[in-house]
């Protein structure tokens, strides 16, 4: 009997040990390099990212150009300085697209497709990529086209966004990717844009990458003072 | 003509096999690429190892001159950032909206921006038309 006993003892505290361990915060220092591809139109961000997938709410830290942060929840952007809420914007990242929650999440493979409503299509190999293809639900597919993602050595290598009429808007790369903990993440992502008449090239860096920093858990949880309904930016 | 059928039933499976999406889609000009960021990647080194604002950046010696008009804030203003709320708010009622407009800190910038150009383009016209009114 009491063998049994042990033995329970022993999965309960082992189970609370790989719980314990489990990663749900990540940080890093980023840069952001946007550039018109043959104009003189350019930018530069650089800060600190926090993210927890317990609170859901991404805090950019930004020191250039201007010191302020930027909070990403859901659909809204809070930009804040000196504390104070200065600008409400539409979201220029949705938290849980985001290179870290899908990292924490170890749904970076598939860019969260897998548990979105789009569907795969196809699945082709080709010069070592696994190129899956995935169709949006058939009420989006007037608006949206077909996404499609590719791997190399199991990680996410590319996205690929299609209009509807089946041509190419956008493409991502994820590229050197750093282990941690067992955890894959990528340190440098390109991402290129392309519109009617001109494409927009950014790159985004990560360094100094920390998983479960114990620290800074006001910064992780950060929420900026209420903000009355209706003080939304009309800015897209 | 067994062997025909055959082939072409091949045929058509190796079309169908051919992914609509290939490796090729998945690639870019990482050269061009790369020579495109070389401004940015040195400043920002140089951001990141002097800790530079961007006023410090805009008023260097350095890169004032390599930098001028890169619009690293922002882009430029144009027409589609109006907010035409806004822009009435000082176009119709300059008062009232000063106070929900101009004085708010929840606006951003465009939507400001939009109110003294409302404001603006208000008072023009009425000094044209009093004018037009006088001469009358």
């Amino acid at each position: 009997m009491q063998k049994y006993i042990l033995i329970v003892l022993l999965f309960i505290v082992t189970n609370e040990l790989a719980s314990g361990q489990q990663i749900s915060r990540v940080s890093c220092d980023f840069s952001v390099k946007t550039k018109v591809k043959g104009k003189a139109a350019s930018k530069l961000v650089l800060g600190t990212c926090y993210y927890d997938i317990h609170v859901g709410r991404l805090i950019y830290d930004i020191r250039f150009p201007e010191k302020e942060r930027w909070i990403f929840m859901d659909s809204i952007q809070w930009v804040v300085r000196n504390d104070s809420v200065v600008e409400v914007l539409p979201a220029s990242i949705r938290p849980e697209l985001s290179v870290m929650h899908l990292s924490l999440k170890q749904e970076l493979s598939h860019y969260g497709l897998k548990n979105s409503s789009f569907k795969i299509t196809e699945v082709a190999q080709d010069k070592g990529l696994v190129i899956t293809t995935w169709a949006p639900p058939a009420v989006a597919s007037k608006k949206i086209g077909k996404v499609a993602t590719s791997t190399k050595n199991k990680q996410l290598y590319g996205v690929l966004f299609y209009n509807p009429a089946g041509e190419i808007i956008r493409k991502q790369f994820y590229q050197n990717y750093l282990t941690m903990q067992g955890l894959p993440f990528p340190t440098e992502v390109v991402d290129i844009v392309i519109e009617e008449k001109e494409e927009i090239w950014q790159q985004t860096t990560y360094v100094n990458v920390k998983l479960n920093d114990l620290k800074n858990s006001n910064i992780y949880t950060y929420m900026p003072r209420y903000v009355p309904a209706g003080k939304k930016s009309a800015k897209k | 003509m067994k062997n025909l059928l055959t082939l072409a039933f091949v045929c058509c499976l190796g079309l169908n096999a051919v992914a609509s999406v290939s490796a090729d889609d998945f690639s870019y000009d990482a050269v061009a690429f790369g020579t495109e960021m070389t401004t940015l990647s040195q400043l920002e080194q140089e951001v990141s190892m002097n800790g530079f604002s961007l006023e410090e950046v805009e008023t260097s010696a350095k890169w004032g001159t390599q930098l001028a008009g890169l619009g690293l804030n922002q882009a430029s203003w144009s027409v589609d950032d109006m907010d035409w709320n806004s822009f009435a708010w000082g176009f119709c009622c300059w008062p009232v909206g000063f106070f929900v407009v101009a004085i708010d800190s929840y606006k951003s910038k465009d939507e400001k921006l939009s109110f003294w150009i409302g404001t603006g383009v208000s008072v023009v016209l009425s000094a044209i038309s009093a004018g037009v009114y006088r001469t009358l």
